[in-house]
């Protein structure tokens, strides 16, 4: 009796208490419909002013643009360092510290003609000696440059890796507004690499070499400049009105807060707190996407990545490229386009979009199950799928990213493969971990492959992962080891040809080898979902970027105060709001 | 202090460095068997081969694994000057100093900044947010305990009961989300997350991390409370107390709280010392700049310096908590004392 009238008292305790954390969960986690947007659209020209919100799930990890080479710090590099030349909004590149330059007709010389006027964020001029001292620094063996071998082509840079000489002969100051590159021999990605951040002038209290408190202080000649940061928390950037073209720059600041969990930044996105959201839980984005009010404040495109499976030529069954076509010819990528949910698009090409090169006619690896089953057929793994028996005959251990689209993604692969006879067996690992075994050589035998764009070129896309000179016993780049002495001599003659049009020819060439041998089955692009806040203007995805808000600007009178954007803080509305789906 | 206590002391101390020491070494074992490369972290997945080779050579990870180890130790605990200029003295660039008593846990792969700076910058939020929420935890975790066991079978009880049950059931991450949710996005009375400036914003801020912590804790201190307190107050002595015509608040608060205390305190010493060492769910749901938070960024990019950092301070919380358990037991209790 005592037991039974305990447990009446308990139970009412016990159902609120339950009902309010599983109301809450539930809330918080996305069941609700999307709320409306705030703040309102208005056409008018640009306006000067106002401080642009960030926030992103990591923190970052410098503001050194030598040793930068994760997407995280890029937006904020772009934004604090011009370069002598950038990407425009198609990806082109232009001239941005400097005004015009010159290839000589064998293109080992590129000369640089500085703008004039252009001042530091230190205030000093910028000159060609800027350039010379940043090259250098960036390039000195005690600088942890990530992509120093880019720029291996430059005249001295092995004798300055190697200790030999302080200096770096093929970068010549040869007025103070006229820098010139000398290269062993032509490269034609060369303007490609020098548009990414590592080369970018710094100023003079950065010092003739690398050191790890520049961060700190970090300084540059872009149009934004260094005001606070306070690692693992918070970086604001103003407005750097010493900047060769300010007047294009509207904002006053930008803001980032950083270690923000996705589901915080999506509450601060709803407050108006913050003005820009590309990082989503994946049923919130869906239901963004989804939404019509949302649809003007979307901005979706394919991200400059490629997606799919390698498969280890020096390890059975993929050493027969027939199995290694028919697993190509079994994703059925269509199908497997229902479950992206818009996250990603499929492809069976190599090159993505952004690409020079890329053939929107050419079809790729296609899905095709009754080719598939016929080259396995005549691999010597025949399958019957009405019985089951058949097929390759091991389980093949299959390396997963560690994120639940890559568990789905690996899944779906799993299936597909079953119906050709080729069993795998998913093992998630963390990425460092994936990282050192498909690196390693005969160690793994079937995994994801990703590779994202380094500079638009389609060089970037080939010579790091197909080339047999990027296999190596640990730390392989070449995951599927493959090795094509036709590919290589046609890459090899492809990176020095100066002519654009026959250059891409041969890597479209190189594209056709790699997409009919398999070592990789192409699978899709991952597409990049942003919302912005209604009155931020002019935020435009960047074809090469990962984010790009040079250009954005607020418009002061469509953003509501953040009370406004709460619709009221009484305990009623929040309850009401809490147990059903919101009304606005 | 008499020989015998300082005896004690001494071992207490010499026990708690072997202990730390221990954990130490472990870890950078273990952080060096796990099979990945740390300095393909560094430069980034998509680096060529030569550049993380370089990388490699530049933090010493080409050497001999015994070597690097050698190295670490040689620089973990040192003498050195007691006043220096990290920026120009470039052999204690990564040091932080007591005196002339040097720790140095060298720089971070990722930051490229000495760890003990970075620790030093975050260990005061972790501080402060353990102390806080092992605060709210007790008073609110005790007085209940004891307010339902004084109420023992009555509507009070069960109530109090019930919602330690629910407390105890719903993990952090779940109950600071659901805080979140109500008393920061839809009331707005409490900022979202983040660490605030200033005192009054750093306060503000401080709250909901602060509340899903402690509510937590003081789920779990309720019962605790309760169940001891229930016992203690059908002794035999708080009957005495009681005949000897004693005050009921003292009875309770002097006799049988007294007592309930010895073991409430034990947990209360390890949870602090769980806690300093980093709150990993609640620091990240809240963004709250502490040492759990860099200790999963640093599992996560295998920024080996970093993740022995943040395991040394978890290993020196949970001793020092663990030393300071102990003393207090002798407060609370004459017998302890005596032994």
């Amino acid at each position: 009796m005592r037991w039974i009238r305990r447990t009446r008292e308990l139970l009412p305790a016990l159902l609120a208490a339950s009902a309010i954390a599983i109301a809450g969960a539930s809330a918080g986690l996305g069941c609700r419909k999307a709320p409306a947007p705030i703040g309102t659209r208005s056409a008018g020209p640009p306006q000067r002013g106002g401080t642009l919100h960030l926030a992103n799930t990591v923190d970052l990890r410098t503001l050194d643009p030598a040793v930068a080479f994760d997407t995280e710090s890029q937006p904020y590099l772009e934004l604090m360092y011009a370069g002598l030349v950038d990407y425009d909004d198609k990806g082109a590149i232009v001239g941005d510290l400097a005004e015009r330059w010159e290839m000589s007709p064998d293109g080992r010389t590129y000369r640089f003609f500085l703008r004039r006027g252009v001042k530091m964020q230190d205030g000093s001029d910028f000159l060609a000696a800027d350039v010379k001292r940043s090259v250098e620094r960036t390039l000195h063996p005690k600088t942890s440059c990530p992509a120093s071998s880019f720029f291996e082509r430059i005249e001295g840079y092995a004798a300055l890796q190697a200790g030999t000489s302080e200096q770096l002969p093929g970068v010549v100051v040869e007025a103070p507004h006229v820098v010139a590159f000398h290269l062993t021999h032509a490269d034609a990605t060369f303007l490609a690499v020098l548009a990414l951040d590592f080369l970018r002038p710094v100023c003079k209290t950065a010092g003739a070499r690398y050191d790890d408190t520049f961060g700190a202080h970090a300084c540059g000649a872009g149009p934004f400049q260094l005001d606070d940061w306070q690692p693992g928390r918070f970086l604001r950037v103003k407005r750097f009105d010493g900047y060769w073209n300010a007047a294009a720059t509207h904002l006053d600041a930008v803001e980032l807060r950083m270690n923000v969990p996705r589901l915080t930044q999506r509450f601060q996105f709803e407050r108006g707190e913050q003005d820009l959201l590309n990082e989503f839980e994946r049923p919130d984005r869906v239901r963004f996407a989804e939404d019509p009010r949302w649809a003007p404040y979307g901005v979706q495109r394919i991200d400059g990545a490629v997606y799919g499976e390698f498969m280890n030529v020096e390890m059975r069954p993929f050493d027969d490229a027939r199995v290694r076509r028919a697993v190509a010819a079994a994703i059925n990528r269509p199908n497997i386009q229902r479950y992206l949910e818009g996250g990603s698009l499929v492809t069976g090409h190599l090159f993505p979009p952004q690409i020079p090169g890329y053939d929107p006619t050419y079809a790729g690896q296609v899905y095709d199950l009754a080719k598939a089953r016929t080259l396995m057929a005549q691999a010597g793994y025949a399958y019957d799928p009405a019985t089951g028996a058949g097929g390759y005959p091991e389980t093949i251990a299959y390396y997963a990213g560690d994120g639940e689209g890559s568990l789905r993604w690996a899944q779906l692969l799993q299936y597909d493969l079953a119906q050709i006879g080729v069993r795998i067996e998913i093992k998630v690992t963390s990425f460092s971990q994936y990282l050192a075994e498909t690196g390693r050589r005969r160690t793994a035998r079937m995994g994801w492959a990703g590779w994202n764009l380094d500079f638009p070129d389609p060089s970037d896309f080939l010579d790091p992962i197909f080339a047999s000179k990027s296999i190596q016993q640990e730390e392989s780049q070449n995951h599927a080891f493959y090795r094509n002495p036709a590919l290589d001599e046609l890459l090899e003659r492809a990176h020095d040809e100066l002519d654009p049009k026959a250059r891409i020819a041969m890597y479209q060439q190189a594209e056709r080898i790699v997409v009919d041998d398999a070592p990789w089955a192409f699978e899709m692009y991952p597409m990049r979902y942003e919302l912005v806040q209604p009155y931020v203007r002019d935020y435009r995805a960047h074809p090469i970027w990962l984010l790009y808000v040079r250009d954005a600007w607020i418009d002061a009178k469509g953003r509501p105060t953040q009370t406004a954007a709460l619709g009221g803080r009484r305990l009623g509305a929040a309850l009401g709001a809490l147990l059903g789906p919101r009304a606005r | 202090m008499n020989v015998e206590t300082l005896r004690l002391l001494l071992r207490r101390l010499a026990w708690s460095l072997g202990v730390v020491f221990a954990v130490t070494t472990a870890t950078f074992f273990l952080n060096r068997a796990i099979p990945s490369d740390p300095a393909r972290m560094v430069a980034g997945p998509q680096a060529r081969p030569a550049d993380v080779a370089r990388i490699r050579e530049q933090l010493g990870l080409d050497r001999p694994l015994s070597v690097q180890y050698a190295i670490f130790l040689s620089r973990l605990v040192h003498a050195g000057p007691s006043s220096f200029d990290a920026r120009k003295d470039g052999a204690h660039a990564t040091c932080g100093h007591l005196g002339p008593l040097h720790l140095d846990l060298g720089r971070s792969y990722q930051q490229r900044r000495p760890v003990v700076a970075i620790l030093k910058e975050r260990l005061p939020y972790t501080a402060v947010l353990a102390l806080a929420a092992t605060a709210l935890s007790v008073l609110l975790g005790v007085g209940s305990g004891l307010v339902a066991a004084l109420r023992r079978n009555s509507w009070i009880d069960a109530l109090t009961v019930g919602a330690a049950l629910v407390g105890i059931s719903a993990p952090t991450f779940i109950l600071g989300v659901t805080l979140q949710f109500v008393l920061a996005y839809q009331l707005g009375i409490l900022p979202l997350n983040g660490a605030g400036d200033g005192l009054v914003d750093e306060a503000r801020h401080l709250v909901l991390p602060t509340l899903t912590l402690g509510i937590f804790g003081a789920a779990f201190y309720t019962r605790m409370a309760r169940a001891e307190l229930v016992e203690l107050l059908q002794q035999d002595f708080i009957r005495t107390a009681r005949a000897k015509g004693l005050p009921p608040w003292r009875v309770v608060l002097v006799h049988a709280l007294r007592n309930a205390l010895v073991p409430i305190v034990t947990v209360i010493g390890l949870d602090l010392g769980g806690l300093l060492g980093g709150a990993v769910i609640t620091e990240q749901i809240f963004s709250w700049p502490g040492v759990g938070m860099l200790a999963v960024r640093a599992m996560r990019d295998r920024d080996g310096p970093v993740i022995i950092g943040t395991v040394l301070v978890g290993a020196v919380a949970i001793v020092a908590a663990n030393a300071v358990v102990d003393f207090a037991y002798a407060l609370l209790d004459p017998r302890i004392r005596h032994h």
